[in-house]
């Protein structure tokens, strides 16, 4: 137990004791505005992130916010450790939509979670009473206001340029026709990407690094997009 | 003895992948005129200003960046058959020399794959090769009477128009025009020649594409009895060629009369025709359109 009055807890020790103890499930630190941290962790961690919060520095739970990115949905812990606020991020991907309940550390946690569900479908796990709770009576049959389709920011006329790029480093495949007919013309063998595997992994290891991956739900290790 | 001129020839995803009659004429044509064509070992996609510029500009500039490198590697001018890839190295250069922040990204990004930064790139469009580093004069003297009488409809393409200023957006169009008639053939005026073929549009809404933009461009060519229509871009290529038919079966469009359409090819193939190089030798029959009208009107 952190033994600090909370009125003196820094923005950096909370950071340090999620670290500490989240390991590899602390993903990332960044920051919205002013004094506003944002601690991304693993969606399987977020119990834990909550509770050390909570255990550890006596915070408070303001609410609990979702955004359809597109992509996937971004959780949003909001929580207050007296004057100082901060936020707890989980993505969930759009895929599976559920990521596991916070009511067993915070019970009045499920007011915000049953809204989630109504508004995204998002399901939480372990939820004591998993009700509609805001929406319309009429829209709670699997109609979500807020869930945008499962479709991400890549259009479907994109795909096949995004999936040839990121599997060949080309957006158009060598077919065997192709290939003969170069034969019967004398050409060269061909010297770019789709004949050179490490030039490829040289074009997704750019891919990772500009966070494109991320940003349109490629899993490069299936080497498709997700969706 | 005067060394070779040596490029880094740029082939892009179209040419290797559909279109392996323009590689053959290319080099053919280089060979003649004593240049080199080098290939750029594993060069990507440029990529593409169409679809992975608008999903992301940090991915584009990176890919870019990289294929821009490889050629300052060689030690050479790079040059691009392609009207697409043009426009996106020629951008991609330009934002390299003036945006610092994206500079610094791409910097940063390529080192991770041993990369260097291109510093200060050759970067040449083929048709200024032909009409400059080769010279119009030269293909004048060197051509043969193969093209005499040939009617040609020059479609520049939109990105050939890429400069840094309107006064010079004219120029590369107009040595396209000056290459055509040097090689023998005659360039005819038609009206919609500035206006775009639709590719662009293709991945978006076929129809679309074919209909409003492809449809209107052919009936101004056919109107003017052009015998075919020369590119300087294999994706326009494609789409007059490939439109075509699918204009016919998909729309019921009949532009030419119950014709059989009108052949499309490569201002590299046609300066390679105008040599006198044989339409099998560097295998012009490969084109899907009507191939076989063009090569029965070749003196």
């Amino acid at each position: 137990m952190n033994t600090l009055p909370t009125a003196l807890v820094k923005e950096t020790e909370v950071a340090k004791a999620l670290r500490e103890e989240l390991q590899a499930d602390f993903v990332d630190e960044s920051r919205m505005f002013g004094d506003r941290p944002i601690f991304l962790v693993r969606k399987d961690a977020i119990i834990q992130a909550v509770k050390i919060l909570v255990d550890d520095f006596d915070a408070r739970l303001l609410t609990v916010t979702a955004v359809d990115n597109g992509v996937d949905f971004e959780l949003i812990y909001h929580l207050a450790i007296k004057s100082l606020v901060v936020n707890l991020k989980t993505l969930v991907p759009k895929e599976d939509s559920q990521v596991s309940s916070i009511t067993g550390v915070v019970p009045g946690a499920i007011s915000a979670e049953r809204e989630i569900w109504d508004l995204f479908q998002i399901k939480f796990e372990g939820i004591s009473d998993a009700r509609a709770y805001i929406a319309p009576y009429e829209w709670r049959d699997a109609k979500s206001p807020l869930r945008k389709p499962l479709a991400g920011i890549v259009g479907s006329y994109q795909k096949p340029t995004v999936e040839k790029l990121m599997q060949t480093g080309q957006v158009l495949p060598i077919t065997s026709s192709i290939i003969k007919e170069r034969e019967k013309l004398k050409l060269p063998s061909i010297r770019s990407t789709p004949t050179q595997p490490d030039a490829v992994k040289e074009i997704r290891t750019i891919a990772h690094e500009v966070k494109f991956d991320k940003k349109t739900g490629y899993d490069l290790d299936k080497n498709k997009l997700r969706y | 003895m005067e060394s070779r001129k040596e490029y880094a020839v740029y082939w892009g995803c179209w040419i290797q992948a559909r279109m392996p009659s323009v590689e053959s004429a290319c080099r053919m044509v280089f060979d003649r005129y004593g240049l080199t064509a080098r290939d750029m070992e594993g060069a990507s996609c440029c990529p593409d200003p169409v679809v992975t510029e608008r999903l992301q500009r940090e991915l584009w500039l990176s890919l870019a960046a990289r294929n821009l490198s490889i050629a300052e590697n060689m030690k050479m001018d790079m040059v691009t058959l392609c009207n697409g890839c043009y426009e996106t190295l020629f951008e991609a250069r330009d934002t390299l020399r003036t945006n610092d922040q994206l500079r610094g990204v791409v910097e940063k990004t390529l080192a991770t794959v041993g990369r260097n930064m291109p510093s200060n790139p050759g970067l040449r469009h083929i048709v200024e090769v032909l009409a400059q580093d080769i010279g119009i004069e030269k293909i004048e003297r060197s051509r043969t009477d193969t093209l005499k009488k040939l009617k040609v409809a020059v479609h520049p393409g939109c990105h050939l128009y890429r400069a840094h200023d309107r006064e010079t957006s004219q120029q590369k169009p107009k040595m396209f025009e000056d290459v055509v008639a040097a090689a023998g053939a005659e360039p005819i005026k038609y009206r919609l020649r500035r206006f775009c073929c639709g590719y662009p549009h293709r991945v978006v809404e076929e129809e679309f594409s074919l209909k409003e933009m492809l449809a209107r461009k052919l009936q101004s060519i056919w109107m003017s009895g052009a015998d075919c229509i020369v590119v300087a871009c294999p994706a326009c290529n494609i789409q007059f060629e490939f439109g075509q038919l699918e204009l016919k079966r998909k729309y019921q469009f009949d532009l030419d009369g119950g014709g059989i359409g009108i052949p499309v090819i490569h201002v590299v193939e046609l300066v390679a025709l105008g040599l006198g190089i044989k339409p099998e030798e560097f295998g012009m029959t490969s084109h899907r359109g009507p191939i076989q009208n063009l090569i029965g009107k070749l003196k």
